[in-house]
C-alpha cells in the first residue's frame, strides 16, 4: 500500500452475492444492525421517454421510499416525471446535467460530502474521449474529490485509480447508447461506513436481477486537507 | 305550518295517540284477565280507533300500528285459549267482533279471528281468507287501508294453503293461496296509486314522500308469493308473472311501476328472470314514459351477470334462454319507445348490456361488436358529443373491453370500437386515449403488427394528431407535457423481433406523428428515432446470418428514415435536439461502415451549429458532443477526416469565451489519436492543438491579468493534465522540457502577488503533483515516461 | 297475566343482504331451504313454538330485509325484542366488518333500557361452502368480536344443511327469556282520560 498524503486507497472485490430481493433486505443481514446505515444510490440514464418507456418493474418493486439517504443522478432522465419519481425515494437528491435534460438548470457538475468521503457528481459528455478513465481520473483531480460518480456510456464501471475511485452506474433503463451495446439496465447502491464504502451494483440480466458488490477502503493520515 | 312546527306537532300526536292505545289496552288486559269477552272487545275496539287517524305520516303511524300489532297478539292468544276450552266458537266470536262501533277496528278484529278461524280448521282456509280479503274492501282510504292490508298479509302468512302446509288438502290448493295474496296485492297497489290524486296540488311532494314510505307494504306481497313453495317455475310462468305483470303495466302510475319492476327482479330466483325472459321485458316498453326504465333494465343485466359469474354451471342456462338476444332487443326496443331517453341513458344500457355480455359470453366479440354498433347508430347523424354524462358513459363503455381483456388488440380487431371513438369530441378522445395508454402501459402489452399499430395510433388521434380547435390554447402546458410524454413512452411499446416488420411499425408511426403539428414533434421525433436506431443495431447483430447486402438495402432505407423524420424538428423549431439526433445516426451510419451516410448527418449537424445555436452555453455543449462523436468514428477516409476534425478545431477556437476555447481546443486534440489497436496516432497534430490550447490560455491569462482575477490557472494545470495524458499514452511529441515549463509557470501563478489564492486550483495542483510522483514511483512502462520529470 | 303477556318472545335477525336471514328462519320453522336468492322485501315475521325447561313459548322471529332500499318504513317493529341476531357470510368479509354496524343502529333505534346487557347472538353462516375453502373469516376472528361485546353467544351455522341451526335458535329463545321484558309500566290515573280521549275524526270517510 503507498501513503498518500491523506489518503491510502484499497479495494477488494467479493463474488457474486446471489440476487437480494429487496433493499430492505439489507436490514436483515445481523452485521448491519450495530449502526445506522447510509445508503446512497447512484443511477442514471434512464432517457425517458425518448429510448425507453419506464423503469423495470423488478428495479421499481426495490426502490422504496425511506431506505435511502442520497441520491446521486448522472443525468438523461429526461423528464420531471422521473425527477420527482427520485424525489419521491429520498429527499436528499442531487442531479447533474445530462444531454437530453428537459431541464437545463441542472448544474454541470457537482461535489458534497457524506461521512468522511468527497463525492462527485457529473454526466460525462463533457469530457472527450467519452469513457476514458484517465481524462475522467483528471475531472477527479480537478474537483478533489474521493468518489466521482459519472455515466453517459450505459455501462456499469468501478474504477480505482491513484487519486480516488470512478463508478458508472450505467443506465436504469438499459436504454440505447450509441456507446455501449447491449447495455443491461443496472444501478448502484453505495453503502458508506466511515472509511469503507461497499459498492452494490445491481444488473437486470435476462429478466433477473443479479447483484455483484466490491469493497473501497479509505485510509486518513494525519495530513490534513488543503 | 313551518316543518318543523309540524314534525313537533306529529311527534305530539303519535305520543297522545300511543297513550290512548296503552291506555285501552291495560283495560283490556284486565277485562282478558277476567274473562269479560265483551269488555275485552270493547277497549279492543276503543284501542283500535287510535289507527283511524289521519294526522300521522306513514313512518310514525307504523308506530303506532306496530304497538297495537302488539297487543292484538295478545288477544288472538286469548282467542285460541278460548275456542280451545270451548268458552266459545269460533264462529261466535267471528260474529261478536263485528260489534265494534268503527269499521277499523271491527276489520282488524276479524282478521285476527279469522288467523284462529283457519287454525282451527273448522272452515277451509280459503273461504276465510277470501272473506276477509273481499271485507277489507270497506277501507279506502289508502294508508289505513294499506296498513289494513299489511295486518292480514302478515298474520296469514303462516296460514296459506301452500304445497305441503297442513292448511292445504280438499278444496284448499295452492292456487287460493296465490289467489289470495294477489288480490291483496291489487287492491293494495289500487289504494297506493289513489294516494297520489288525493289531497291538493301543492301538497303533490308530500304524497310523494308518503308514498315512498309505504312501498314496501305493497312490495311485500311479491316476497310473500315468492316463498310460497308451491310457486315453481311454471307456476310463475303462467299465473303469478303475467298477474303481477298485468297490474303493474294497468296502474300507469311512475312510481309504482319502478319500484314494482324493482321488487320482481329482486324477489325472484334469477332461474325464473332467465326463463322469463321475454315476457318480463316486453313489460318494458309498455310502461310510462317517465319510468326510469335505464335503471331497473340495468339492474336485472347487473343479477344476471352476478348468477353467471357465482358458478360456470349456470352458463348454458342463459344459453339456452338466449338471454343475450332477448336483453339486446329490449334494450333496442325500450330506446325506439322512449324517444326522449337522453344520449347519456341510451349509452349507460348499453353499458349494462356490455358488462353482462363480457360475463355471459366473453368469447363472443361479435356480440360486443354488435353492442358498439348499436351504439354508433344511435350516436349517427348527432354532433359530436359534449353532455359531460353521456361523455362519461362512453368511456365507461370503451373501457369495460380493456379492463375485460386486458390486451388492448382486442378491443382493436371491434370494427366498432373506432367507430364510437369517432364520435367523441376532442376532449373525450384525448381522456379515452390515455386510459388505452395506461392499459398499454399497465400490461406491458406490445403491439406488433403495422396494421395494428396504425388502428391504434388512429384511435388516439386526439392525442396524436394537431387540431385547428381552439381549446388546444386552454390546455395546460403540464398537462400538455404529460399527454405528449405518454405518448412518447407509448412508442416504445409499438416494437416486434422481425425485423421487416418492425420497420413497417416505424414507418407507420412516423406517418402518424407527422401529422402532429409542431408542438407535438418534439416529444414524439426522438422516440421513433431511437426505435429505428435500434432496429439498426438489431440488424448489425445479425449481419452474419442473413444476406449482407439486403441488409444493407434496409439500413439505408433507415437512414433516409432517420432523416426526415429529423428534419420535420425544423418546424418546432428544435435545432438543439436535431444536431443531437443527427450525431446519434451519424455515429450508428459509422457503425454500419456507411461512410457518406455518416458524412451527411455530421455536415448537417454542423449546418445546425453554424446556423441555430441559441447561446454560448448551448454552443460549448454541442461543440462537445461533436467532438466526442466525431472522436469515436473510425469509417472516415483521410480526405473527410481531415475536413471534419478541421472544422472541429476551427468552432472550438471561435468559442465565444476564451477559455471555453481553450478546452474545446484541447479536446480536440483527442481527435487525433484514439487509443484502439488501429485508431490514428498522429502525436504532431495532438500537439499542435495543445499548443493551440495553451496559447488561447496565456491570451486568457493576460485578459485576468489586467482585471486582476485568476481562474486562468486552472486552465493551465487542466493542460498539464492532458500533456501527461499524452506523455503516458506514448506521444513522442510530448516532450518532458514542455511540462517542466508548465509546472513552472504553474507554480509562478500560483504565487504570484497579482493573483488571488484560489483553493481549488492548489488542490487541483496537489492531486496533479502527487499523480505524478505516485507514477514516478511506481516504475514500470508508465514509470519509464516520468523519470525525466523533476518535481 | 303475566304468563300471557310472557308466553311471547319477539326475536329479530339483522344482517347484509344474501347472508341467509330469510333461510336460516325458513330452515327452523319449516325445514326447508332453497338455493336461490330471493330478497326480502320489508320486515315480516314467522313463529314457532318453543320448549324452555318444560314451558311452551311462541318464539315471534323477525326476518328484515339487508338490502336497505326495502326498508321504506323504517323499523318500528325493532320495538320490543327480547333478542338480536346478527348473521354474515363467513365467506364474505363485508358481511362480518358490518356486523358492528347493526349492532350498533339496532341499540340505538330499539333503545333497550339496557343496552349493556341486551342479548345478541351471531351465526356465520354458509359454512358449508365449497368445503369451507372459501371462506374468510376465521372463527377465532369472530370469537374474538363476540368477546369484545359482552360476550356474545357465537353458532357457526349452515342453513342449507341444517347444521346447528337447532341448537342456535334453542339459545335464542334461552336468552330471549332471560332479558327482563320491556313493560311500558302504565298506571291509568296518569292520563287524563276524560279531556283528549276521543280519537280524532277523519274528514268525511266513516271508517
Amino acid at each position: 500500500m503507498d501513503r498518500r498524503n491523506g489518503f491510502k486507497w484499497a479495494a477488494a472485490r467479493s463474488p457474486a452475492v446471489s440476487s437480494i430481493a429487496s433493499i430492505g433486505s439489507f436490514f436483515s443481514l445481523p452485521f448491519f444492525r450495530s449502526r445506522r446505515m447510509v445508503l446512497v444510490l447512484a443511477i442514471g440514464d434512464l432517457h425517458i421517454p425518448h429510448r425507453a418507456p419506464d423503469l423495470p418493474a423488478k428495479f421499481k418493486s426495490m426502490l422504496v421510499p425511506g431506505k435511502i439517504q442520497h441520491i446521486l443522478c448522472t443525468g438523461n432522465l429526461c423528464i420531471k416525471e422521473v425527477h420527482d419519481y427520485l424525489k419521491s425515494l429520498s429527499p436528499d437528491l442531487h442531479i447533474t446535467r445530462g444531454e437530453y435534460d428537459e431541464d437545463v438548470r441542472y448544474p454541470e457538475n457537482k461535489t458534497l460530502s457524506i461521512g468522511q468521503f468527497k463525492l462527485g457528481l457529473c454526466h460525462g459528455h463533457q469530457i472527450v474521449p467519452w469513457g476514458d478513465l484517465d481524462s475522467l481520473a483528471m475531472l477527479q483531480r480537478q474537483l478533489d474529490i474521493d468518489i466521482l460518480v459519472t455515466g453517459h456510456t450505459h455501462q456499469f464501471k468501478a474504477y480505482k485509480h491513484e487519486g480516488g475511485v470512478i463508478i458508472n452506474p450505467g443506465s436504469a433503463t438499459g436504454a440505447y447508447s450509441s456507446i455501449t451495446y447491449d447495455a443491461n439496465p443496472s444501478f448502484v447502491l453505495m453503502d458508506i461506513d466511515g472509511l469503507r464504502v461497499v459498492v452494490y451494483v445491481y444488473e437486470l440480466i435476462d429478466g433477473e436481477v443479479k447483484v455483484d458488490k466490491i469493497d473501497f477502503k479509505k485510509t486518513a493520515t494525519t495530513q490534513s486537507a488543503h | 305550518m313551518v316543518p318543523d312546527a309540524a314534525a313537533a306537532d306529529e311527534e305530539k300526536c303519535l305520543a297522545d295517540g300511543i297513550g290512548r292505545l296503552q291506555h285501552n289496552a291495560f283495560y283490556m288486559h284486565r277485562a282478558l284477565d277476567s274473562n269479560n269477552l265483551k269488555d275485552a272487545l270493547r277497549y279492543a275496539g276503543q284501542m283500535l280507533s287510535e289507527l283511524r287517524t289521519s294526522s300521522l305520516s306513514p313512518h310514525k303511524y307504523y308506530e303506532l300500528y306496530m304497538r297495537a300489532f302488539d297487543e292484538l297478539r295478545k288477544v288472538e292468544m286469548f282467542f285460541v285459549e278460548e275456542t280451545r276450552r270451548g268458552t266459545y266458537s269460533v264462529t261466535d266470536l267471528y260474529e261478536l267482533v263485528q260489534h265494534a262501533a268503527n269499521i277499523l277496528p271491527r276489520l282488524y278484529l276479524l282478521c285476527t279471528v279469522g288467523s284462529v278461524y283457519i287454525k282451527s280448521k273448522e272452515a277451509p282456509a280459503k273461504d276465510v281468507l277470501k272473506d276477509l280479503v273481499e271485507m277489507c274492501r270497506g277501507i279506502q282510504h289508502p294508508v289505513r287501508g294499506l296498513f289494513l292490508r299489511s295486518y292480514l298479509s302478515q298474520i296469514s302468512r303462516d296460514k296459506l294453503p301452500d304445497i305441503g302446509s297442513e292448511f292445504e288438502g280438499g278444496a284448499n290448493t295452492v292456487n287460493d293461496a296465490i289467489e289470495f295474496v294477489l288480490q291483496n296485492f291489487t287492491e293494495m297497489n289500487k289504494l297506493w296509486v289513489r294516494m297520489q290524486y288525493q289531497g291538493p296540488i301543492g301538497e303533490k311532494a308530500k304524497r310523494g314522500k308518503e308514498r315512498s314510505e309505504l312501498r314496501d307494504l305493497v312490495g311485500k306481497n311479491l316476497h310473500v308469493l315468492s316463498q310460497l313453495e308451491g310457486v315453481d317455475l311454471d307456476m310463475y310462468k303462467e299465473t303469478v308473472l303475467p298477474r303481477i305483470l298485468e297490474q303493474v303495466v294497468n296502474c300507469k302510475d311512475e312510481l309504482a311501476q319502478h319500484y314494482l319492476m324493482d321488487c320482481i327482479i329482486q324477489v325472484f330466483p334469477d332461474e325464473y328472470h332467465l326463463q322469463t325472459l321475454e315476457t318480463l321485458l316486453s313489460a318494458f316498453p309498455q310502461l310510462q314514459p317517465t319510468v326510469d326504465i335505464k335503471t331497473v333494465l340495468s339492474l336485472l343485466m347487473d343479477r344476471l351477470s352476478n348468477y353467471a359469474v357465482s358458478s360456470t354451471e349456470v352458463l348454458p342456462e342463459f344459453l339456452q334462454a338466449e338471454a343475450f338476444a332477448k336483453l339486446n332487443s329490449a334494450v333496442g326496443e325500450v330506446i325506439e319507445a322512449q324517444v326522449d331517453m337522453p344520449i347519456s341513458g341510451v349509452i349507460t344500457l348499453y353499458v349494462s348490456l356490455l358488462t353482462f355480455t363480457l360475463r355471459i359470453h366473453p368469447d363472443r366479440l361479435d356480440y360486443m361488436d354488435q353492442i358498439l354498433g348499436a351504439c354508433v347508430q344511435r350516436l349517427s347523424g348527432k354532433t359530436k358529443v359534449e353532455d359531460s354524462k353521456a361523455t362519461k358513459q362512453i368511456i365507461a363503455l370503451l373501457s369495460a373491453p380493456l379492463e375485460k381483456y386486458k390486451d388492448i388488440s382486442t378491443a382493436l380487431n371491434l370494427p366498432n370500437y373506432p367507430r364510437v371513438m369517432d364520435h367523441l369530441d376532442n376532449a373525450t378522445n384525448k381522456v379515452m386515449s390515455t386510459i388505452i395508454i395506461q392499459n398499454i402501459m399497465k400490461n406491458n402489452t406490445c403491439i406488433s403488427t403495422a396494421d395494428r399499430v396504425d388502428t391504434l395510433l388512429e384511435l388516439i388521434k386526439g392525442l396524436v394528431k394537431e387540431t385547428d380547435e381552439a381549446q388546444d390554447d386552454e390546455l395546460d402546458e403540464e398537462d400538455f407535457k404529460e399527454e405528449q410524454n405518454s405518448v412518447a413512452r407509448l412508442i416504445h411499446m409499438l416494437r416486434t423481433d422481425d425485423a421487416e416488420e418492425m420497420f413497417k411499425i416505424i414507418s407507420t408511426v412516423r406517418k402518424h406523428i407527422l401529422l402532429g403539428g409542431p408542438k407535438h414533434l418534439a416529444f414524439t421525433v426522438p422516440p421513433v428515432v431511437f426505435s429505428a436506431l435500434k432496429l439498426l443495431r438489431h440488424l448489425q447483430n445479425q449481419d452474419g446470418d442473413v444476406n449482407g447486402q439486403e441488409v444493407s438495402v434496409t439500413q439505408k432505407k433507415i437512414f433516409q428514415l432517420l432523416h426526415q423524420t429529423i428534419e420535420a424538428l425544423s418546424s418546432v423549431p428544435s435545432p438543439e435536439l436535431a444536431l443531437k439526433l443527427y450525431l446519434q445516426c451519424a455515429e450508428a451510419a459509422n457503425d454500419c461502415g456507411l461512410e457518406p451516410v455518416s458524412y451527411e448527418f455530421l455536415t448537417q449537424a454542423f449546418i445546425l451549429y453554424e446556423e441555430e445555436m441559441a447561446d454560448s452555453k448551448v454552443q460549448v455543449t454541442a461543440i462537445h458532443l461533436i467532438i466526442g462523436t466525431l472522436q469515436r468514428m473510425n469509417v472516415f477516409g483521410i480526405e473527410n477526416r481531415d475536413t471534419l476534425t478541421h472544422k472541429a478545431t476551427g468552432y472550438s477556437a471561435k468559442l465565444l469565451k476564451k477559455p471555453d476555447q481553450c478546452r474545446a481546443v484541447y479536446a480536440c486534440s483527442h481527435l487525433f489519436w484514439v487509443n484502439e489497436q488501429d485508431g490514428v496516432k498522429d502525436g504532431e497534430r495532438v500537439l499542435l492543438c495543445l499548443k493551440r490550447a495553451l496559447r488561447i490560455a496565456n491570451a486568457a491569462q493576460q485578459m485576468n491579468a489586467t482585471r486582476g482575477s485568476s481562474g486562468h490557472v486552472t486552465l493551465f494545470i487542466e493542460m498539464l493534465n492532458k500533456y501527461l495524458y499524452f506523455l503516458e499514452k506514448g506521444n513522442p511529441q510530448i516532450t518532458s522540457s514542455a511540462i517542466h515549463d508548465l509546472i513552472d509557470l504553474i507554480r509562478t501563478e500560483i504565487q504570484s502577488d497579482n493573483t488571488t489564492s484560489d483553493p481549488s486550483a492548489n488542490a487541483f495542483f496537489s492531486s496533479t503533483m502527487r499523480y505524478i510522483e505516485f507514477h514516478k514511483q511506481k516504475g514500470g512502462s508508465v514509470g519509464e515516461n516520468y523519470e525525466q520529470i523533476k518535481v | 297475566m303475566a304468563s300471557r303477556r310472557r308466553m311471547l318472545l319477539k326475536v329479530i335477525i339483522l344482517g347484509d343482504s344474501g347472508v341467509g336471514k330469510t333461510s336460516l328462519m325458513n330452515q327452523y320453522v319449516n325445514k326447508k331451504f332453497s338455493n336461490q336468492y330471493k330478497a326480502t322485501i320489508g320486515a315480516d315475521f314467522l313463529t314457532k313454538e318453543v320448549q324452555i325447561d318444560d314451558r311452551l313459548f311462541t318464539l315471534q322471529i323477525w326476518d328484515t330485509a339487508g338490502q336497505e332500499r326495502f326498508q321504506s318504513l323504517g323499523v318500528a317493529f325493532y320495538r320490543g325484542a327480547d333478542c338480536c341476531v346478527l348473521v354474515y357470510d363467513v365467506n364474505v368479509m363485508k358481511s362480518f366488518d358490518n356486523l358492528n354496524n347493526w349492532r350498533e343502529e339496532f341499540l340505538i333505534q330499539a333503545s333497550p333500557s339496557d343496552p349493556e346487557n341486551f342479548p345478541f347472538i351471531v351465526l356465520g353462516n354458509k359454512i358449508d361452502i365449497d368445503g369451507g375453502n372459501s371462506r374468510v373469516v376465521s372463527q377465532k376472528k369472530a370469537k374474538a368480536w363476540c368477546a369484545s361485546k359482552g360476550n356474545i353467544p357465537y353458532f357457526e351455522t349452515s342453513a342449507k344443511e341444517g347444521f346447528n341451526i337447532e341448537a342456535a335458535f334453542q339459545c335464542i329463545a334461552q336468552n330471549a327469556l332471560k332479558n327482563e321484558p320491556e313493560e311500558d309500566i302504565y298506571l291509568p290515573d296518569t292520563i287524563d282520560v276524560s279531556g283528549g280521549a276521543r280519537p280524532q275524526q277523519s274528514s268525511g270517510c266513516e271508517c
